[in-house]
């Protein structure tokens, strides 16, 4: 949540939405955004039906909640990248990043915005990178 | 990010796959509708675990 906040403005930029979905109800993730100053929407699948419909429920964790999980989404509802998360491996938008890259460039804005995009997200992990040595 | 499509999850959309489409309200409790958005421009949807 926190690495796609702080890279909302480059990936807005870069000509996509950004969006979370759990199952806490309104109050709940507003106070969720408002204590991590989370500027993308906190949708509210209070029933569980969307998780459900998507194959991303675990009905064993907190009496359902969703597995964590990154789905790109395109024109169509096309589905442009993916990545489940597992307990060793989380995806971040250098991740997401690189599935963009391998992904069908069929919209036009895309083709235009992504390089920006890619070369913002490649900066900046070469310098967090480069402060961490 | 791969497309391993666990054997116990055979549901969840595929990459190139249509996703299911969904209207659900946001924090503010305006509605938001999943095909509607992706008409302007691309979305990254995040399934978090929620607020603890």
């Amino acid at each position: 949540m926190a690495d796609f906040r702080d890279h909302f403005d480059a990936i807005h930029a870069a000509g996509f939405d950004l969006a979370a979905v759990s199952v806490d109800p309104p109050r709940t993730a507003a106070l969720l955004q408002a204590e991590l100053y989370i500027p993308y929407d906190l949708l509210c699948d209070t029933d569980r039906a969307v998780i459900r419909a998507w194959d991303l429920l675990n009905e064993h964790d907190h009496g359902g909640i969703p597995i964590t999980a990154v789905v790109a989404v395109g024109p169509g509802r096309k589905v442009l990248a993916r990545s489940l998360d597992t307990m060793t491996r989380q995806v971040g938008p250098q991740d997401l990043l690189a599935a963009l890259e391998s992904a069908d460039l069929a919209h036009p804005p895309r083709r235009f915005l992504l390089p920006r995009f890619f070369e913002y997200l490649r900066i900046n992990w070469r310098a967090r990178h480069a402060e961490e040595q | 990010m791969g497309d391993d499509q666990p054997a116990e999850r055979p549901n969840i959309p595929r990459v190139r796959a249509v996703a299911p489409d969904f209207q659900l309200p946001n924090a503010s409790q305006q509605p938001w509708h999943l095909d509607e958005q992706v008409r302007t421009r691309p979305v990254i949807l995040l399934f978090y675990r929620g607020h603890w």
